[in-house]
């Protein structure tokens, strides 16, 4: 009976609610949008930490750990029988060992820093973005002395496919050392700063040039079942005093991921602005029927059945409009979700540190869409406790008195 | 007693005072040369472990240098050349020499704590700093002048050095070396000389990273020969490049 009459209330003054309405829905599908595209960012983001940086489990030595910064090459692991007994779990997939080195390139003089990866080429062809970003040339095949480019270093070096690129960098043991590489690949992953800054050898050349038959400086494994990574690595640093680092505890990723509460209380802010308009309209319904209320209560109505008919009244402006934005943003969502957000322009920009990019494929859960949904209406709902407080306290004969 | 009478005779020498710039005048005149040629063993110490390398260098004027490694097997045929404000390195695998950018200079020098600029110095101080003397100190149990150079000139890699000079012989006993910051970066002691005709030339130098840690490296000169003609050839790219 009392729903019928809020739902009679709503069509009162239709365009009014409507607007109201219109205002939720617009939170509600900026919300969804805006978290389905963080959650599309950060897994971009994972993906190509776990791809193209260390893994899902990374394992270096603990003094390569604590130096990392400045290539502690001298502390790379040895590759033994005795190590990859030590790290053997039924969970892993591929043992990708890679030596990471720094050094300065140039055509006329050595002035550009870069990061050198020395990679076992077979085995990162099975989960690495990088063959399939060759825009030119070939990816790398294994011994020979050849190098892979980024699009942007490529560049600036001035050099292209069958060039010379010149590499004069030390030894693990601080020796001056050199070689000459024939560019085979030109990649381009879309990330600013690996397009830029980054080439790939194969780790023999790799062991050769810095003097680490045998080793490496990092081990990157990927797991069967990513999730489980904490899990795993826990085990293998149980048996071994290797540092271990599943990709969960990654700087960037643990610091992307405590910046997630800020825009909590930016979704919060969004929705609390759109409710405004909600609030303003209670207070309006409720000034306009002060007489009717006073009338209501007058014949007998309590005031929790003016409270409950107040509030239906604004549930159900709550509920479509949480309902119809929930429907648009969901739309959105998995529209860019199979069709992805073009942010080249954006991810060239993108540092080594916070490798994103180029095409963000946005990641909408249900669980976004019914908390948001469900979130739109009980914000509403409170909200709209204020000014429905005031007509509820108000007393019967003074209420018939007001003149609207 | 004979040495106490030594040390008077020396307090009373030095309180007969000489400036700060005829103490770095005398410095200049040991360290300085037309030409260096030498061999030398570098022992680089870094957490305890050492690394032995060997090198021979020729250096004339404060423009022209050359070094190349003659040990361990590794290194062997790594060759430097400085002309004026440029380093060139030849590496056998390359087969070509490589510009090193001009502030690549000031970075280590194969690994050491000394940088390219530290080893291939033939300046005077005089020229490039402005000299105050602090006073007289002892160190390693000998008497020496404090001195304070502050630089002059723009490009000096260091901006401050303190120096305590063997007041006896004219060499630096200490360096400090700070930045402009006031961070101190290098630590140099010498503690070993040679008199090489009219000149106190350094023969075992260590130089301390203060930015690293726990890491030295020692610099012991042999066969050092001072102003002898050295081939002009030594000096060109063709003679770093050759096979």
């Amino acid at each position: 009976m009392l729903l019928r009459l809020a739902y009679r209330n709503f069509f009162r003054n239709t365009r009014r609610s409507i607007i109201s309405g219109i205002s939720i829905m617009i939170a509600i599908m900026l919300i969804i949008f805006t978290q389905s595209y963080i959650n599309g960012v950060m897994n971009n983001i994972t993906d190509n930490v776990v791809k193209l940086i260390s893994g899902h489990i990374r394992i270096t030595s603990r003094e390569y750990e604590r130096r990392e910064r400045l290539f502690p090459l001298s502390e790379a692991i040895y590759l033994t029988e005795e190590f990859y007994q030590k790290i053997k779990h039924e969970q892993i997939l591929y043992i990708a060992p890679r030596i990471r080195f720094g050094v300065l390139l140039g055509q006329n003089e050595l002035s550009l820093p870069c990061l050198g990866y020395a990679i076992e080429p077979e085995i990162e062809k099975h989960f690495s973005a990088l063959p399939k970003r060759i825009i030119e040339g070939h990816y790398l095949d294994g011994s020979t002395n050849s190098v892979l480019l980024g699009r942007e270093l490529a560049k600036q070096l001035n050099l292209s496919i069958g060039d010379t690129l010149t590499i004069i960098t030390r030894t693990a043991y601080d020796s001056p050392t050199g070689i000459n590489l024939i560019v085979q690949g030109i990649f381009s992953l879309g990330i600013g700063g690996m397009d830029k800054n980054i080439f790939y050898i194969p780790l023999k050349v790799g062991e050769r040039l810095l003097d680490l038959e045998g080793r490496a400086s990092e081990v990157a494994l990927i797991i069967k079942e990513p999730k489980q990574s904490l899990k795993i690595a826990r085990e293998i640093r149980a048996k071994s005093d290797y540092a271990v680092m599943p990709y969960q505890q990654n700087v960037i990723l643990r610091y992307l991921n405590s910046t997630r509460a800020i825009f909590t209380i930016f979704y919060l802010i969004i929705l609390i602005v759109a409710c405004s308009t909600i609030a303003n309209t209670m207070i309006m319904i409720v000034y306009e029927r002060l007489r009717e209320i006073g009338m209501l209560k007058a014949i007998g109505m309590n005031n929790w059945a003016i409270l409950k008919l107040l509030l239906g009244e604004a549930g159900i402006i709550g509920f479509l409009g949480s309902l119809s934005g929930a429907i648009l943003g969901s739309l959105l969502s998995y529209w860019l979700k199979y069709h992805g957000l073009d942010l080249s322009v954006a991810s060239k920009t993108a540092s080594l540190d916070i490798p994103f990019g180029p095409i963000i494929y946005f990641a909408p859960t249900p669980t976004i869409i019914i908390t948001t949904f469900i979130f739109g209406i009980c914000v509403t709902l409170l909200v709209s406790l204020l000014p429905i407080y005031r007509a509820v306290k108000l007393k019967p004969i003074e209420a018939l008195k007001t003149t609207t | 007693m004979k040495k106490t009478i030594m040390l008077f005779c020396l307090i009373v020498n030095m309180m007969l005072a000489l400036s700060g710039i005829e103490i770095i005048d005398r410095v200049d005149n040991n360290l300085v040369a037309n030409t260096i040629s030498y061999t030398a063993k570098i022992q680089l110490s870094i957490d305890g472990e050492i690394r032995t390398k060997e090198l021979i260098g020729y250096v004339q004027g404060k423009d022209k240098a050359y070094l190349e490694f003659t040990a361990p097997a590794r290194d062997k045929d790594t060759r430097f050349l400085k002309l004026d404000n440029e380093m060139w390195i030849y590496i056998n695998e390359v087969e070509k020499a490589t510009k090193i950018a001009g502030h690549m200079l000031r970075q280590s020098f194969a690994g050491t704590d000394f940088s390219y600029e530290d080893v291939t110095s033939n300046q005077r101080f005089k020229e490039q700093y402005d000299i105050k003397l602090i006073g007289t100190d002892t160190i390693f149990n000998r008497v020496s002048y404090q001195l304070e150079l502050i630089a002059k000139l723009k490009n000096v890699t260091y901006y401050r050095r303190m120096l305590w000079i063997d007041a006896e012989y004219f060499y630096p006993l200490k360096e400090e070396l700070y930045a402009k910051s006031g961070k101190l970066m290098k630590e140099i002691t010498i503690s070993d000389f040679k008199k090489i005709g009219n000149k106190n030339f350094p023969t075992k130098i260590r130089m301390a990273n203060k930015l690293r840690r726990n890491t030295y490296t020692e610099l012991v000169l042999e066969n050092v020969k001072l102003d002898v003609v050295i081939p002009e050839r030594i000096f060109t790219k063709a003679y770093l490049e050759r096979k």
